[in-house]
């Protein structure tokens, strides 16, 4: 390990020493820069550009597709609402009508028919049949008692 | 030496006369056996030379104790602890001498040492037989003791019947578990118990008006044919409410009984009296509401505990005991609804009420005490304890017929009731 250490630190020292041999050589440097600075500038004016051009048309396009979905959902909306409304009107008319004709089909039964409140409190036979009396004890019949046990003591 | 001959000429002597003298002409083959016998004594003689060479010892005195061994015969002798001990001495002596004697002396001697010894031997057997023989005897005296106790212990366990037995085949008797009934009840009757002077914080009322109340009602239970248990359950239940609510007019006296009587009942009857007739019995002098208000009064103040022991329940299972017949049981239960009306008789707990009433009855029948110890085992009481008690009974059943309170004496003096009333009470136990 400790061989691979040195071996490590040659590498660097090469590595430092290589670019300090174009250091005299000027000229070689400053194309370099200049390279890098170039590209650099053409993209960031080509960015430019590209992005300025690329966004105003975007929201141009957007605000105009905007403004033309904002109509078309506005009236949808409503029409689609106005639709909704008419359809429950309807439906729950239809519900009314048939509740109104089904409800005595439903509950008529034959021979099970619950006599209306009116008739109830009307029809006094009625109540009698349906509501029989509860069922009395039955007790024993009062005793002869004989004369001379009826005392009062006190 | 001259002695010893003449006692060997007496031997032979008498045994040859004797023979010849009993079968006088055919003397020849009697005389064939009387050799036989000789020739067994000629053995025996053949054997006495050995004494001789003592004799000829120098000790005298030796010589003499020798000399005195002989007229005792040894083989014809039994064998007793005595001669046993003499053989002991007699061996030692010869041992003694062994040392002293010739080698073939000390041969002799030897054998005889050997055949005493086999004698020792055969004697100890007869001391462990003895042992083993007292041994047996303590057994068997130890088993017939053991038997004699066990026989005791039959007879007490004996003595006390199982009387439900012959009800073991109704399931209505309930015979797995009715003793412990009975203990519940025997723990539990001291609730239904009342201090014995409870009046004593009454203001308007007192133990007379009890008296003439409980009087009235056993009439009511009677003419109204109500079960036994009832008028119990009615009594109990009155005693109970005044002993709490101590502030009862005695206007209202009358009221808390015809209550009573209809909640004992309604928790014991089939079928409930009506409430119109209650107040018919008391001559209308409640109302209706009255009644049923102090229903809901009495209910509430006793909290509705309705099912603690009475002397009814007491007796049902003491009568049983007593094996009784229904002359016994009808004169029980006057002599105990006598203690009903009587205030006196609060002092003493249900199931002592009970006893003492079957014990008061069956002395009055039989004439003298009795107390099995059947009924004692089941009611717990002896016959001591009831003694106090039953003279009580004793002189309510000598005045049952007197004064106004007559309602108990009137009942029980009817063939429905067998005419208990008309025994004639007994006296004996008072005195």
């Amino acid at each position: 390990m400790e061989q691979e250490e040195p071996c490590e630190a040659k590498e660097t020292a090469s590595s430092s020493i290589e670019p300090k041999t174009p250091n005299p050589n000027v000229p070689d440097s400053i194309p370099a820069i200049d390279s890098d600075s170039s590209l650099s500038e053409e993209e960031i004016v080509t960015e430019k550009d590209r992005g300025i051009v690329t966004l105003s048309p975007l929201c141009k396009q957007r605000i105009d597709s905007a403004s033309i979905s904002d109509c078309v959902l506005v009236s949808d909306d409503e029409i689609i609402e106005s639709l909704y409304q008419n359809l429950l009107r309807v439906i729950l008319s239809l519900q009314q009508i048939q509740s109104v004709a089904v409800v005595p089909e439903i509950w008529c039964f034959d021979g099970c028919k619950t006599p209306p409140p009116s008739s109830r409190n009307l029809d006094s036979n009625m109540v009698s049949d349906t509501c029989p009396g509860a069922p009395m004890k039955l007790t024993k019949i009062s005793r002869n008692i004989d004369s001379g046990l009826r005392r009062k003591l006190f | 030496m001259g002695g010893s001959d003449e006692n060997r000429h007496g031997v032979i002597g008498p045994m040859n006369r004797q023979q010849g003298g009993l079968r006088g002409g055919k003397v020849i083959p009697t005389n064939g056996q009387t050799r036989r016998a000789l020739s067994n004594i000629n053995k025996n003689i053949i054997g006495a030379p050995v004494y001789p060479c003592a004799v000829k010892r120098p000790f005298t005195e030796k010589n003499g104790i020798c000399n005195k061994k002989i007229p005792p015969v040894p083989v014809h002798r039994p064998v007793t602890r005595k001669f046993a001990a003499q053989l002991a001495e007699n061996n030692l002596q010869i041992h003694k001498e062994e040392t002293k004697k010739p080698d073939l002396i000390s041969n002799e001697a030897l054998d005889r040492i050997i055949t005493d010894v086999e004698e020792g031997d055969f004697n100890e057997p007869m001391f462990v037989q003895h042992t083993e023989a007292m041994l047996e005897e303590i057994d068997k005296m130890e088993g017939i003791e053991m038997q004699d106790s066990n026989d005791i212990d039959a007879e007490v366990e004996e003595s006390v019947m199982d009387i439900d037995s012959c009800d073991k085949n109704n399931p209505l008797s309930v015979v797995e578990y009715i003793n412990d009934i009975y203990c519940f009840y025997k723990k539990n009757e001291c609730r239904s118990c009342v201090p014995p002077n409870y009046m004593e914080n009454q203001h308007d009322i007192n133990e007379r008006m009890r008296g003439i109340l409980f009087d009235w009602l056993i009439e009511v239970h009677y003419k109204f044919e109500l079960m036994e248990e009832t008028l119990y359950l009615t009594i109990n239940l009155i005693d109970r409410f005044l002993a709490v609510h101590q502030h009862i007019a005695r206007k209202k006296l009358q009221l808390v009984g015809v209550t009573a009587m209809l909640l004992a009942c309604k928790y014991e009857e089939v079928s409930v009296p009506v409430v119109d007739d209650l107040i018919l019995i008391s001559d209308k002098a409640y109302t209706r509401t009255e009644i049923l208000d102090m229903e809901k009064l009495m209910a509430n103040t006793l909290q509705f505990n309705f099912c603690l022991p009475t002397p009814y329940v007491f007796m049902r299972r003491f009568l049983k005991a007593a094996q009784s017949d229904k002359k016994l049981e009808l004169l029980s239960f006057f002599m105990i609804e006598l203690c009903l009306v009587e205030y006196e008789m609060l002092q003493y707990t249900p199931s002592q009420l009970a006893a003492s009433a079957i014990y008061t009855a069956q002395s009055t029948l039989k004439g003298y005490e009795d107390w099995s110890k059947t009924s004692e085992f089941h009611s717990g009481y002896t016959e001591e304890a009831l003694l106090e008690c039953s003279r009580k009974m004793v002189g309510l059943h000598h005045k049952a017929g007197t004064g106004k309170l007559t309602g108990v004496h009137r009942k029980y003096n009817t063939s429905k009731f067998g005419y208990a009333a008309r025994i004639e009470p007994a006296g004996f136990l008072l005195l």
